[in-house]
């Protein structure tokens, strides 16, 4: 059962740019790896663009300062993942200096395979969808069919990807049919809800002389914009592991846009648009944002109200936070009324069951107590490991229990005793 | 913690919804058992309240046996979120008509204890309803007769017992004549107008609810659809087996507590299985089980949801393999259930009748009253049916009392002055070489066949 959730899209059409932070804290987390190499020292003067960290392991891919400035200190910060992480901070200078540039090439079409992906690595191009995994490694297998373009965003609230699809609509085009040519990949799918006939109708527009590209619109259901669930949607196939098994890749909307970025402009990873919204604010837009601008910056030029929760990313798969520094793969801040539903107790109505779209059973998870090693086992059998956190099991639950909370307790018990 | 967002369903809308859901058949019981004999002038204004008080006292024993529980354990928020009132209230809907009330409370007690026993609400193993239901079933016995299921209606126009006694009495499994034809047709059956507990007897109301439920998504829909839809297959099959038409498992599915047991007791949201294969599974189970339980001669479905509520959890972890590889996970139980379903048929065709039975006699009733057998028969005599209350103990007739005949008054005494009807006791034995009375022959036959055939049935059974 697919699960249609209010939507709440409440921001206004127009976007606005917050470019003007007084201070950056850029933070040294990639995905949710915070194992990086830092390349600055205090006092050291960057420009926009430079290298300041690079992360460690199989996937060394570059973060880059978002202004031009002096570093003032290591911080501590609060990042869309609830947790605290170690940040650069870089007192702005205003300048927007930046270092000598690569060259780039008079059509983005004109890169080899090769150039691309050092490309996508050098700009420091992650999925802006909400994982943060290195574009470029997806990009590395030669047998690509498929290119699903996700422009699903299916959390309430979030409109991020759509204000930008509509404002860079030829750019997202161009960009694709560049990655095509490029992987030689035979076709591109960009998933639409059905509901955004606006967005459809904007790429109908424009999508003529793409012969590759194609449109499908897909439910307007939550989880729909999940990896696993838009595939099997527009596709129909199912694989094991990751897409690629099938020859798929999947895009988010924004991450096109910085791969047409990265290509065009040799412009990395630095800024990004943010859904700023919840009944909490007064001005409810989408700005576009340095990486590592304080969040609380922004909240008070939106005018938020006092006693508000806020929230790094989407209600659904959020966390609630007190700071926040803005990362490159957080796509909405919420501030909203503190209300809190009181748990009672479960009654085994089995709801979490027909909602999870990882096929899980959240009550029966949720049921089995571990304290001895056998249990360890008991709990293996329900497979928590292959929980997405979309969190529909906790959104249904008429007892409000926070049932997410304990798949993933448990999710991590598996991990930890594999 | 996430999400931030809820959806507006929240446990107490369950709740409400299933009360929405029992108030037409409620409606449709106190118009039946109640209304309509006041109506007729066969009970008193307030003798029509009766089941409304039951259903009260009942609901509120339940409340304070766990409101006391509440207060032992010092657990202040618990009542708010126990739905306290509840085995109370099923179990007032599901026990006859003219339950006593201290059966009543005691029934409802024990229901919330069995409830409280597991740690109360969300945490009990079996149906807390079911639970009293099975134990004033055991030590009531004599209690829950006839008399106690029918409205002073149908007592006034209905000479057998409910549908299910009846259908455990006949021979064989019974045909058209013997177990819908005493009652109206199939219509009185959909509709409800044929005898049963308060709440049971419309199946069609029942399937309004049904609809209701799961459109609303109150209940796990699943469940009624496959146990009905098993003891359906299954006595079709049995019917088609032995030559009965399609009458036979719609007689099945209509009557008894099926339909009601299957939407509001397998449902129950606590004991039922949470996962949707799991959930099939459990209604195959069932349905299984109460086929075999009527064939033993009991109404099952208040027993057969007792017998799976613990196997639930075993279902459920078929059913969270089922939703990584199906087949793998299944195949065992398919391969069992169709073997038992199989060893059904094989059984059950054994039930054919052999022989004719006489045409003139008729079973009305069969009651058990301590260690005696108590039969109400008929036999036609010379002016109409002559009717007998038999009583047996130790496989042995020890009285016979005609309760009505229509017989010629002179012959009538003849054969009571000669004291036939010691004689047919005395001679049970051997009852065929007993002799008619003379100058009242085809009344004394009569009689001497009557005993013939309970002394028949008696062995048979």
């Amino acid at each position: 059962m697919k699960v249609k959730i209010p939507k709440n899209k409440l921001t206004t059409e127009h976007l606005i740019v917050y470019n003007k932070p007084k201070k950056v804290y850029i933070p040294l987390i990639s995905g949710n790896d915070t194992n990086i190499t830092i390349l600055v020292k205090k006092g050291e003067y960057v420009y926009k663009g430079s290298i300041v960290g690079k992360r460690k392991g199989d996937f060394r891919i570059p973060i880059h300062s978002s202004v031009s400035g002096t570093v003032l200190d290591f911080e501590e910060r609060t990042c869309s993942n609830g947790t605290k992480v170690k940040c650069v901070v870089i007192e702005n200078d205003f300048k927007e200096k930046i270092e000598q540039k690569l060259t780039v090439k008079r059509s983005i079409n004109k890169y080899t395979k090769e150039e691309f992906i050092e490309r996508l690595m050098e700009c420091g191009i992650i999925g802006l969808g909400g994982a943060g995994f290195p574009t470029y490694v997806k990009y590395e297998p030669k047998n690509i069919k498929t290119l699903i373009v996700n422009a699903v965003e299916c959390e309430p609230y979030i409109t991020a990807d759509e204000i930008l699809a509509k404002q860079k609509c030829e750019e997202i085009l161009e960009a694709i049919d560049a990655i095509l040519e490029i992987n030689k990949i035979d076709e591109a799918i960009i998933a639409i809800k059905k509901e955004n006939t606006e967005l459809k109708q904007l790429f109908d527009n424009f999508i003529g002389t793409y012969l590759k590209i194609k449109i499908k619109l897909v439910p307007n259901v939550y989880p729909m914009g999940w990896e696993r669930t838009l595939i099997k949607e527009v596709t129909g196939k199912e694989y094991d592991k990751y897409p690629i098994e099938e020859g798929i890749v999947v895009n988010n909307i924004s991450t096109i846009y910085a791969i047409y970025e990265a290509l065009k402009y040799n412009k990395p990873l630095i800024e990004r648009i943010i859904t700023f919204s919840g009944e909490n604010i007064e001005d409810k837009r989408n700005v576009l944002v340095k990486i590592g601008t304080d969040a609380k910056e922004v909240l008070e030029q939106l005018k938020i109200k006092e006693n508000s929760i806020i929230v790094a990313g989407g209600p659904m798969m959020g966390n609630k936070v007190d700071d926040l520094v803005i990362s490159a793969n957080l796509n909405c801040i919420l501030a909203l009324n503190n209300n809190i539903d009181i748990p009672s107790i479960c009654l085994k109505c089995g709801k979490c069951v027909e909602v999870c779209p990882a096929k899980l059973s959240p009550v029966l998870i949720m049921k089995t107590k571990y304290k001895k090693e056998k249990d360890i086992n008991k709990i293996k059998k329900l497979h928590p490991e292959k929980c997405i956190e979309c969190g529909l099991c906790s959104y249904i639950c008429p007892a409000n229990l926070l049932v997410r909370e304990r798949v993933r307790e448990a999710k991590e018990l598996v991990r930890r005793n594999k | 913690m996430g999400p931030f967002l809820r959806d507006k369903y929240k446990t107490n809308r369950i709740m409400f919804n299933l009360l929405i859901a029992l108030l037409p058949l409620f409606i449709f019981s106190f118009s039946k058992n109640c209304f309509n004999p006041y109506r007729l002038g066969l009970i008193s204004f307030i003798d029509m309240f009766d089941p409304i008080i039951n259903i009260i006292i009942a609901s509120l024993t339940s409340f304070v046996i766990e409101a006391i529980y509440a207060l032992i354990l010092k657990k202040k928020n618990y009542i708010k979120n126990s739905y306290a009132f509840f085995p109370g209230l099923f179990l007032a809907l599901i026990l006859p008509l003219h339950t006593p009330i201290y059966i009543l409370v005691i029934g409802s007690a024990i229901a919330s204890i069995s409830k409280l026993i597991f740690g109360g609400f969300g945490k009990n193993l079996f149906n807390p309803a079911l639970v009293g239901y099975l134990v004033i079933m055991l030590f009531f016995t004599n209690i829950l007769t006839t008399d106690n299921y029918f409205s002073a209606y149908e007592l006034d126009t209905i000479s057998k017992a409910t549908p299910l006694t009846n259908a455990s009495m006949v021979t064989g499994i019974g045909n058209y004549d013997q177990l819908i034809k005493p009652y109206g047709d199939l219509s009185d059956f959909f509709i409800g107008t044929i005898p049963g507990s308060f709440i049971e007897t419309s199946a069609l109301l029942c399937l309004a609810s049904y609809l209701f439920l799961s459109f609303t998504k109150t209940i796990k829909w699943r469940i009624p659809l496959v146990y009905v839809s098993t003891v359906f297959v299954l006595t079709l099959g049995i019917g088609r087996l032995l030559g009965e038409g399609i009458y036979y498992p719609l007689f099945h599915i209509l009557s008894g507590g099926l339909m009601f047991g299957a939407i509001f007791m397998a449902t129950d949201p606590v004991t039922s299985a949470v996962t949707p294969v799991g959930q099939i599974l459990q209604g195959i189970l069932l349905g299984i089980i109460t086929v075999i339980f009527r064939f033993t001669g009991v109404e099952g479905v208040a027993f057969s949801i007792l017998i799976v509520n613990p196997i639930v959890i075993l279902l459920d972890k078929i059913g969270v393999q089922a939703r990584f590889n199906f087949i793998k996970s299944v195949i065992w139980f398919l391969l069992v259930t169709i073997i038992i379903m199989i060893t059904i048929f094989v059984l059950a065709s054994t039930r054919r009748v052999k022989g004719n039975l006489d045409p003139n006699f008729e079973m009305i009733s069969k009651e058990k009253i301590n260690n005696q057998i108590v039969y109400n028969v008929s036999q036609k005599g010379y002016g109409g049916k002559i009717k007998a209350k038999i009583t047996f103990e130790n496989n042995q007739i020890i009285n016979i009392e005609i309760t009505s005949h229509h017989e010629n008054m002179k012959q009538y005494d003849l054969i009571m002055e000669k004291g036939y009807l010691n004689d047919l006791i005395n001679n049970q034995d051997n009852i065929e070489s007993l002799d008619t009375v003379s100058s009242a022959t085809v009344t004394s036959n009569a009689l001497k066949k009557m005993i013939a055939n309970v002394l028949e049935y008696e062995k048979s059974n």
